[in-house]
């Protein structure tokens, strides 16, 4: 897969010596109360200094901070995280990028919650490389992102890589830095073998171009089949399309398509041979004149979860899709 | 590990175009993937050469990919007009500008009514 780099985002402008301007802690809550005195203060020191802010989390927390926030609401972008990013990896690209790089030239604020108790155990390895793939789409750019944590519920393995993934924390006794702060080891520490499907699976290979729109009609009528609506099965189409041209353009000239049914989702994998090296393909927002290098964005945008393994012996990319 | 299954049952895409009777533009029907992208590359090709308005009537069309779009957009914006009209295009094709070309989107204008 080919590295685009992308200037405006990743370019390290900051010598050792000066300090980046990109800020990202993780603020660790137990109860409303504490969400609130650690989040409304920001929103409103923000809004006093004229930044532009925006709140992306889970639809109860929403409502608890509108209704604290009151008139001053409608100054923030309030978004639902659990639709806007129910997809972890669509949430760079389609909230917090979406947000900061349409008020370029000062300095935003976002409160950002991805991770919450009931994320399950097939979404949390993509939220968990989410959170430490914020520091590298973010590195040089004047914006800070606050990431709430219920301390209460959530575990302690999950606290201990938000440690991992935000430089800094916050909880009740302050902040402090975070020594174990290596957002790269826990990308590498989630790219794991996927875990096999143990329900029948159906495989077909793509080898040459005119397997394609095959492999795209059989996966359409698989997803007709198990109930997806036909908006949803055009985004299967599209899918399954956009996976198996990139494996034949970049994962060594063949893609394997798989499908099943998970429960209540249709799960569309492509296998190949190549190595995805960069860590942020498919979470960089498209840019004007730049008309390539959408397909694993727009992936990302429509199914409801993807998951990644990828390493030398080659790459899976597995979607889900609610029914 | 599972037999992988054979696709050589299925039938394989095809891409037709046309001119629209008694006006200007090009009426495309099929799919429009990698297999097809020759085609559909001098598909855009005409389009830039046929009189303004740039018009292309979709409703033939099942499916175009990521790339087939790029490639339209692209074209849609070196017309003279910078614009081009799609006529009742796919699903797939609306949600893809929706989602990742919400930059370029002054570009193609859709209509789904008969003009005139």
């Amino acid at each position: 897969m080919s590295t685009t780099v992308d200037e405006a985002s990743e370019s390290p402008k900051s010598s050792e010596s000066s300090a980046d301007p990109f800020v990202h802690p993780a603020l660790f809550y137990r109860g409303e109360a504490e969400y609130l005195a650690g989040t409304v203060p920001f929103v409103l020191d923000g809004l006093a200094a004229g930044e532009p802010v925006a709140v992306a989390v889970p639809a109860g927390n929403l409502a608890l901070l509108r209704a604290e926030l009151g008139a001053d609401a409608e100054r923030v972008r309030l978004l639902d995280m659990g639709e806007a990013g129910r997809n972890p990896g669509r949430i760079i690209p389609g909230v917090l990028r979406a947000f900061a790089d349409a008020h370029r030239g000062t300095p935003v604020r976002i409160i950002g919650e991805p991770i919450w108790p009931s994320r399950s155990e097939l979404e949390y390895p993509a939220c968990a490389q989410h959170e430490a793939l914020i520091n590298l789409a973010f590195t040089g750019r004047d914006v800070t992102i606050l990431c709430p944590y219920d301390a209460d519920r959530l575990t302690s393995d999950v606290l201990a890589d938000a440690e991992a993934t935000h430089p800094v924390v916050i909880d009740t006794t302050g902040h402090r830095n975070s020594p174990a702060y290596a957002p790269d080891r826990v990308v590498a520490t989630y790219n794991q073998p996927l875990p096999e499907p143990a329900v029948p699976v159906e495989a077909v290979e793509a080898a040459a171009a005119t397997d394609i729109p095959k492999a795209r009609r059989l996966a359409g009528a698989r997803a007709a089949g198990a109930g997806l609506p036909a908006s949803r099965v055009a985004d299967v189409e599209l899918a399954v399309t956009e996976l198996l041209t990139n494996s034949l353009d970049h994962g060594g000239g063949t893609g394997t398509l798989h499908i099943w049914l998970d429960g209540g989702r249709f799960v569309c994998e492509v296998r190949d041979r190549g190595t995805l090296a960069d860590p942020l393909a498919g979470r960089r927002p498209a840019r004007p004149g730049h008309p390539r290098g959408r397909g694993l964005l727009l992936v990302n945008q429509i199914a409801d979860l993807v998951r990644l393994h990828t390493d030398s012996g080659g790459t899976v990319i597995r979607t889900y899709f609610h029914i | 590990m599972e037999t992988v299954g054979r696709l050589d049952q299925i039938a394989d895409t095809v891409l037709t175009v046309e001119r629209l009777p008694g006006r200007a533009g090009l009426r495309v029907s099929g799919e429009v993937d990698v297999s097809t992208s020759d085609e559909w590359a001098q598909v855009l090709a005409a389009l830039r050469t046929t009189d303004a308005p740039g018009r292309l009537d979709l409703s033939g069309l099942s499916f175009i990919d990521v790339r087939g779009v790029a490639s339209l957009v692209e074209t849609a914006r070196r017309l003279p007009s910078g614009q081009l009209s799609l006529y009742r295009p796919p699903m797939c094709l609306r949600r893809t500008l929706e989602v990742v070309w919400t930059d370029e989107m002054d570009h193609v204008v859709i209509e789904d009514e008969e003009a005139e």
